[in-house]
């Protein structure tokens, strides 16, 4: 086990969003977190990358480990290029240039090293906020509906080098996503969460069903 | 259309500066008397009288380094007090009663404060100091508050240095913020640092010299130097808005929406 969520309790005010939640992850596993919107997904992961306090409970397995996180919104240094915003987050003075290069290379994005972000695209600026978390060489990489607002094409190219990526380096993944294509194509497990306080309501193993079976599983426990 | 737009702008300008120097032009010549009221040509004169003696330039170069001393220092201590200040709360309610303080203290209190502390030649740099320095701090402290908290988590997430924070995402956050209080700083610099001369009299200034206007009832030199000051206060505003400019471009300078100077005195 990788990591483990303990009876977390989580609450605005009034609204509690988890209340004695438990769940697990495991290494090298691409997990995928379904459910509704405003479902606390985002808060989940928050807690779990330590941005956001929870009221009580234990997230276990995490000391020491090295987190990447891609967020919904890209969230670069305006004012630093490309290559700049990719080399931000490395803290050893070794091989930098030969990291950047090869992150800047697994995204598809060489002869962009010197752009800013204001030069890019939507789907440009995702993919350097990408290639900042391939970087990092991360023990685990939380991403957050990564891969929203982009069009089918950018989407499928973008997939491809996330997946290519986690290929060589197999490191826990954690993504929330409403898209249940993208979830059957990527994850070897698949979760899906119930309303307030949030539940896990199913806990699928995505390598052991064909995907017409797996669809209409995730469907009937998202209808719920 | 935009050219022309632009040019009618300019030609109206002109039109209201020109309105406003003949006002004065007959208010003097209605009032027939230079030691009230001096003409445009009387000041000119007088300044071109000024210019021919060589204390003259010394005055105002002595006066312009007080303002460059009082404004540099006040960059320097503004834009770090004003970084802890935002990051951190206890910090800013340490400094913010000196600073409302010294906001809300009229300028000649403490000039003559000062004339017990120190030589009268530092009391300008002291005075402009004083004035520039909440304008700094505050401008500083608004801006680190309004970085963006999401760069903030991402930055946490990697584990990035807060050293590396304070350097590359709270600094190139405020930096619109430090440059607009900076040239709101020169003029304020000017006007105290010209005030303190003339109460402290420093032996080579243009406060100095106004003061001899006073004693001497020599108007027109009164004015003379006054259109000196209000000069070079146009153009060291000019040229540091300029020069910020092109910093801001050469590095890509991130001017956020908010970076709005807050002016005190």
């Amino acid at each position: 086990m990788f990591l483990n969520i303990q009876n977390l309790k989580k609450a605005y005010e009034e609204e509690v969003i988890f209340d004695g939640f438990n769940l697990s992850f495991y290494e090298h596993e691409i997990t995928c977190v379904l459910g509704p919107s405003g479902v606390g997904k985002s808060t989940l992961f928050n807690m779990i990358a330590n941005i956001e306090t929870y009221d009580s409970g234990t997230i276990e397995g995490l000391a020491h480990k090295r987190i990447a996180y891609v967020f919904q919104e890209d969230r670069l240094l305006e004012w630093k290029n490309v290559y700049d915003n990719i080399a931000f987050v490395i803290a050893e003075e070794k091989d930098i240039r030969m990291r950047v290069e090869e992150a800047i290379r697994s995204v598809k994005l060489t002869g962009y090293e010197n752009y800013y972000p204001k030069e890019l695209s939507g789907g440009m600026r995702q993919r350097v906020s990408l290639a900042r978390a391939f970087v990092y060489k991360p023990d685990l990489m939380l991403m957050d509906e990564p891969f929203k607002g982009l069009d089918i094409a950018l989407k499928e190219g973008i997939i491809d080098d996330f997946e290519a990526h986690w290929q060589k380096n197999k490191y826990c993944v954690i993504m929330s996503t409403h898209d249940i294509e993208e979830a059957i194509r990527l994850a070897q497990r698949i979760i899906v969460l119930g309303k307030k306080p949030v539940v896990a309501v199913a806990d699928i193993d995505a390598k052991e069903m064909d995907k017409d079976h797996l669809r209409c599983h995730i469907k009937k426990h998202l209808e719920e | 259309m935009m050219i022309s737009t632009i040019k009618n702008k300019r030609l109206q300008s002109i039109v209201f500066i020109l309105f406003w120097l003949l006002l004065w032009e007959a208010a003097a010549k209605i009032v027939a008397k230079p030691v009230i009221l001096p003409t445009i040509g009387q000041t000119l004169q007088a300044l071109a009288g000024m210019a021919q003696q060589g204390d003259f330039y010394h005055r105002v170069a002595l006066s312009l380094l007080r303002v460059f001393g009082g404004v540099g220092a006040s960059i320097v201590v503004g834009i770090a007090v004003g970084i802890f200040s935002g990051l951190y709360d206890a910090v800013y309610r340490f400094f913010h009663p000196i600073m409302s303080v010294i906001k809300a203290t009229p300028v000649v209190s403490f000039i003559i404060l000062a004339l017990v502390w120190m030589k009268t030649d530092n009391i300008p740099i002291f005075v402009c100091f004083l004035m520039c320095v909440p304008i700094i701090w505050t401008n500083v402290m608004q801006g680190v508050r309004d970085t963006d908290k999401k760069l903030l988590q991402m930055c946490s997430v990697y584990q990035i240095s807060k050293f590396r924070i304070i350097r590359e995402v709270y600094l190139p956050s405020v930096r619109g913020y430090i440059f607009s209080s900076i040239a709101a700083s020169i003029g304020i610099g000017w006007k105290s640092t010209v005030a303190a001369e003339v109460i402290a009299r420093p032996e080579i200034s243009i406060g100095g010299g106004m003061y001899e206007t006073k004693i001497y009832l020599e108007t027109e030199n009164l004015f003379a130097l006054t259109l000196v000051v209000i000069v070079l206060s146009f153009i060291i505003e000019y040229a540091i808005k300029n020069v910020l400019n092109q910093l801001s471009k050469g590095k890509k300078t991130y001017v956020s929406e908010h970076s709005k100077p807050e002016k005190s005195l």
